[in-house]
């Protein structure tokens, strides 16, 4: 047997054959890049958001190492930093125990020394000044400065009261330089120099002791980088052990040790419904791109199904045809794919932060950050690569079958015929249209759900985002138009009397302009009055951690004024106020779900029995110094708990709800927990204005919030969803388009000859036209009809069945995307082949 | 009576207003025919390839702008219309016929015959209609698509389609030149019938002398000249 090289005639052939279909080549480039613009933007946004949400992570941590070892001394330092597995290794010294300036109280302010290396890994490079060199130099962030009052230039002086070993010290430093704050990051470091630590070396080495006093004056925390991120938590005990310490708690020589959760991949990716979505939005786009790569190499490769049964007859192999398909493809995707991941990346890097912002609480300002990780253009070229040869398997299969004989007989559409009879109704055009529009029933069907696709797609997308029900949003942060309290109430740390909202504050809200009622509640709890309760027998216990060693449970109860009392929503039973005044009675609460619904089994009394409480009841810090007094109350109603509109956030298996008038009885010192007031609609810009005025510059440990916030919040992440979903929409909408126009196109192309026939038996061009625009519209009605049909079938079931689930979605039915779609359909459909019938017109003299 | 005329019809390609060394060669496809076929009479236009008459054919019908002279059907100077008028003269006035018999795959056997008058926003004459089916012998094929018949039946239903609306003139290009001696010769005979039958004029072009031997007249192309013009009919 003969071997023949014909790998380059095989070439040779693929190429001119390449080459002579150029309108071909440049719909499936656009096609290819549009379908690699997809992937590339769903990989920039989920990159750009692990990214960033790691990187919130580490911001929240402090730094972006991969590991810290904890409270370690100078000499465990210099014995760890050489191991061979460490990269880079950070010293960051603890200068004081506390930093006890009343204007960082909000925000907790430490102090310390760190090296090159921490200041990097602590995102603490300075942007303005430099690094503290002098003794008395100290470096912060914007937001410190700005809360410690003082001016924000190089060589500001700054004082800061400190605790060293448990006794108050004052010292004075100036500032020399600055970084960015970050939103995220709620630690205040102040960072001073190396010169300092030499000089005050003798108190920072001393009494470590970490343990039970904390003082950790003079400790080391070193953040260790490593190669890479595999396998931290054996690298890290490598490098303990093999310096010669141990992370066996009980040991002598133990290191305290942690890795960095952040870098640990797979933390984002493991939450099955992320991953989920994920999957079906990368099957989404193979398909979308499937089904126009496929299209216009299947509609190409019966165009040329004569060439390929020539090949067939001159001896070139079905393998061979094959390959000269699959090199085509190849070579479409070398000019296809790059194009795409270039525009993709760039409108991802676009969406981040709008996703981030949405996503991420206090977003507003975050800093989004996206590297071009080469993660996400190995990933889209992949993907668009495995699209591409996914599409034009079968058609190079089609022309490999093909036989040489069928080749020459083989026209498009050609199955069986038409049961059409005598009388044919309606207009001639329109039925030869029809006749046209279903010649090749596999294309049409391909072009109709790659355009109806898209379509579906954006009225899901709008379904979810106008589900995204306010009412329930604002209904679940907001009962009233402001909400002020301690800033440790919004992190859910509310305790009693040292977080309470003072009365200055409420008296200055009750000045501002267009206020109209307000009222506060009242809790302590967890200072020296909390409450508890007599648990009742069987109740259900979900914090035990409550429950004290006499047998009481600790419990919430709140104090009422008559306005946010107004609010409480009853469950059971009914609230009689004057009753309730007379100091006999109590409200129950009951926790909720997220969709309000009062947890099962939350309650522990019926209307009418007894509940009984006790406190320690006096004016001392000392508890036990305190009267124990109790009282018995009977259960009025039952009413529900609103974490964050009437609770301080901290679970608890009872919680109460008195009148002001009889909680302030029972405690010497009532602590205002919040205090909520609604405003007249022309005054709502004025106490927001003062409110944020107020709690920035006046008291910055307090902080409020408002249904005007809540409002901006939730728009934004409506808007997210929206413009995230819109965007893909839009391009899948595209590419549909584009199946459409490659559609009409070819098929004006192959009909060519049947068009001069026409012509010559006395079609005139103006009916042409009117054919082809009937084909196209046929094709955009269809692709409607059928979009409108799906799309409505999957809103009634998948969306408001999976969706409703959510607590702020309410399922709402909508045209809308629909009456904006189709007119622009109907342009299409009607446009497109006009335009190409007109260019048809002028290129080609009647000639048959 | 005459029906169409042709007077001093030149084509010429290539570009004639180009100067200098590489001129490129002027093509005289036709060069200055005058003929004229009388109403009823069946002429064949004989030539070997390249002599002109397939675009001869195509002044006559319409299809193609001579670069100079003039072509009447019916009376009418069919270049001074405009595209469009031209299109919708050419489908009452003039029926076409051709070799690969150019019939619409996706329309049935009577959609096509029906086309070019429903082109026309007209009802077909039925009975007109039922005639001509019948007399080429297609009353079984009336619901096939095009591929489902045979060469010669396919022609015969281009034929049908020409007749149908009653044109001033057909014009056939080599209406045989896809089939077998056999079909070529029942073919030409249902143009034959037809022209006698319906009295309808017939402008056949072949390169076929014993296909023309059936015409009434016989006119010899050349070059792009008409050499002879021979009267058959007795």
């Amino acid at each position: 047997m003969f071997r023949v090289n014909s790998k380059k005639a095989i070439r040779r052939i693929g190429d001119k054959s390449f080459w002579s279909n150029k309108a071909r080549n440049t719909i499936a480039v656009m096609a290819i890049a549009l379908t690699s613009i997809l992937f590339t933007t769903v990989f920039t946004i989920g990159s750009g958001m692990m990214e960033n949400l790691q990187r919130q992570t580490m911001r929240q941590a402090g730094g972006d190492g991969m590991g810290v070892l904890k409270y370690i001394t100078d000499e465990e330092y210099e014995r760890v930093k050489g191991h061979e597995l460490i990269e880079k290794i950070s010293y960051n010294r603890i200068l004081s125990d506390s930093v006890e300036n009343e204007e960082l109280l909000k925000r907790h302010g430490e102090f310390y020394y760190m090296d090159d290396t921490g200041i990097q890994l602590g995102f603490c490079e300075p942007v303005e000044g430099h690094k503290p060199e002098a003794e008395n130099e100290i470096m912060m962030d914007t937001r410190t400065i700005q809360m410690l009052g003082i001016e924000k230039a190089v060589g500001s002086p700054v004082t800061l009261e400190l605790i060293v070993h448990g006794k108050e010290v004052k010292r004075d430093f100036v500032l020399s330089g600055w970084w960015e704050a970050d939103p995220v990051f709620n630690v205040s470091l102040l960072i001073t120099s190396r010169a300092y630590v030499e000089a005050h070396i003798d108190e920072l080495c001393k009494n470590y002791d970490a343990g039970e006093n904390w003082k950790t004056t003079g400790l080391i925390n070193s953040y260790i980088m490593f190669r890479n991120a595999w396998g931290l938590e054996k690298k890290m005990e490598r490098v303990i052990v093999g310096s010669g310490f141990s992370m066996d708690e009980n040991a002598e020589n133990y290191i305290e040790s942690n890795v960095n959760w952040s870098y640990i991949s797979g933390s984002f990716g493991s939450d099955p419904v992320t991953a989920a979505g994920a999957v079906i939005a990368l099957l989404l786009i193979i398909f979308t791109g499937y089904l126009i790569i496929y299209n216009i190499f299947r509609i190409s490769v019966v165009k040329d199904i004569r060439f390929y049964g020539l090949l067939k007859t001159i001896g070139t192999t079905g393998r061979q045809i094959r390959q000269i398909i699959r090199r085509q493809a190849l070579v479409l995707s070398c000019v296809g794919i790059p194009l795409g991941l270039a525009v993709g990346y760039v409108i991802g890097c676009g969406l981040v932060p709008v996703v981030m912002e949405a996503m991420v609480v206090g977003g507003k300002g975050f800093r989004t950050e996206i590297s071009a990780n080469p993660v996400i253009f190995a990933g889209s070229a992949l993907f668009s690569l495995i699209t591409v040869t996914i599409s034009t398997t079968r058609p190079g299969r089609i022309a490999a079958r093909v036989s040489p004989v069928e080749a020459v007989r083989y026209t498009e559409g050609m199955e069986g015929g038409r049961g059409s009879g005598r009388k044919r109704r309606g207009n001639v055009l329109f039925s030869m249209a029809a006749a046209n529009f279903w010649r090749d029933k596999k294309r049409t069907f391909l072009v109709l759900l790659s355009m109806s696709l898209s379509i579906v797609l954006l009225h899901g997308v709008y379904t979810f985002s106008i589900g995204f029900d306010m009412d329930k949003f604002l209904a679940r942060f907001v009962k009233t138009d402001f909400l002020a309290a301690h800033a440790a109430y919004f992190n859910y740390q509310y305790s009693g009397r040292d977080t309470a909202v003072p009365e200055s504050m409420i008296e200055a809200m009750m000045e501002q302009e267009g206020f109209e009622e307000g009222g506060r509640m009242y809790a302590n709890i967890r200072d020296v009055e909390f409450f508890s309760v007599d648990p009742v027998e069987g109740g259900r216990n979900i914090y035990p951690e409550t429950t004290s060693e006499d047998g009481t449970m600790q419990c919430a109860v709140y104090g009422m004024e008559d306005f946010p009392l107004e609010k409480l929503e009853v469950v059971e039973g009914e609230i009689d106020v004057e009753k309730l005044k007379t100091g006999r009675y109590i409200l129950e609460g009951l926790p909720c779900d997220d969709s309000g619904r009062p947890l099962p089994e939350a309650s522990h009394y019926s209307i009418g029995d007894k509940a009984v409480l006790h406190n320690y009841r006096g004016e001392s810090d000392v508890r036990s110094e305190n009267r124990l007094t109790d009282y018995e109350f009977e259960v009025m109603a039952k009413v529900k708990v609103e974490t964050y509109t009437n609770s301080c956030g901290i679970g608890f298996n009872y919680n109460f709800y008195l009148p002001a008038e009889t909680y302030k009885e029972m405690v010497s010192h009532p602590a205002v927990m919040n205090y909520v007031c609604n405003v007249s609609p022309e005054g709502e810009a004025g106490m927001e204005a003062f409110l944020k005025n107020y709690t920035e510059k006046e008291a910055p440990e307090m902080s409020y919030t408002s249904k005007g916030k809540r409002v901006t919040e939730f728009q934004g992440i409506r808007n997210m969803v929206l413009l995230v979903g819109g965007v893909l929409s839009f391009i899948m909408g595209l590419i549909g388009i584009l199946n459409f126009i490659n559609s009409i196109l070819t098929s004006i192309i192959a009909r060519r000859r049947e068009f001069a026939v026409l012509c010559s038996i006395g079609m005139t061009g103006g009916q042409l036209r009117k054919m082809l625009i009937m084909e196209g519209l046929l094709y955009t009605v269809l692709a409607g009809i059928a979009a409108f049909l799906t799309g409505t079938v999957l809103a009634f079931s998948v969306i408001r069945q999976l969706f409703s689930a959510l607590w702020f979605f309410s399922y709402r039915y909508t045209l809308l995307p629909f009456c904006g779609i189709f007119p622009i359909l109907l342009l299409a459909g009607a446009v497109i082949p006009w335009i190409a019938i007109h260019f048809w017109v002028k290129s080609t003299d009647i000639n048959i | 009576m005459e029906i169409l005329k042709t007077e001093g019809l030149k084509k010429y390609y290539g570009n004639m207003n180009q100067k200098g060394p590489e001129k490129a060669p002027l093509v005289k496809a036709l060069d200055g025919v005058d003929l004229s076929v009388e109403n009823g009479e069946f002429v064949a236009v004989v030539g070997t390839s390249g002599s002109g008459k397939s675009t001869l054919l195509h002044m006559m019908g319409g299809l193609d702008r001579p670069t100079e002279g003039r072509v009447e059907v019916a009376g009418k100077d069919i270049f001074s219309l405009m595209d469009d008028e031209l299109t919708i003269f050419r489908r009452r006035k003039i029926g076409f016929i051709f070799q690969s018999y150019n019939l619409v795959p996706v329309l049935n056997v009577y959609e096509n015959i029906a086309l070019p008058v429903e082109l026309d926003g007209q009802r077909p004459d039925g009975e007109y209609m039922d005639r001509i089916i019948k007399t080429l012998g297609l009353e079984e094929k009336i619901h096939n698509l095009p591929n489902q018949l045979s060469g010669g039946q396919q022609q015969r239903v281009a034929i049908a389609r020409a007749l149908l609306s009653k044109p001033a003139i057909i014009l056939a290009d080599e209406p045989t030149g896809n089939l077998d001696s056999k079909t070529s010769q029942d073919v030409m005979g249902f143009l034959k019938v037809t022209s006698d039958k319906f009295r309808q004029t017939i402008v056949m072009i072949t390169h076929n002398e014993e296909i023309a031997q059936m015409a009434d007249r016989i006119v010899r192309i050349e070059d792009g000249k008409l050499v002879a013009n021979k009267e058959r009919r007795q």
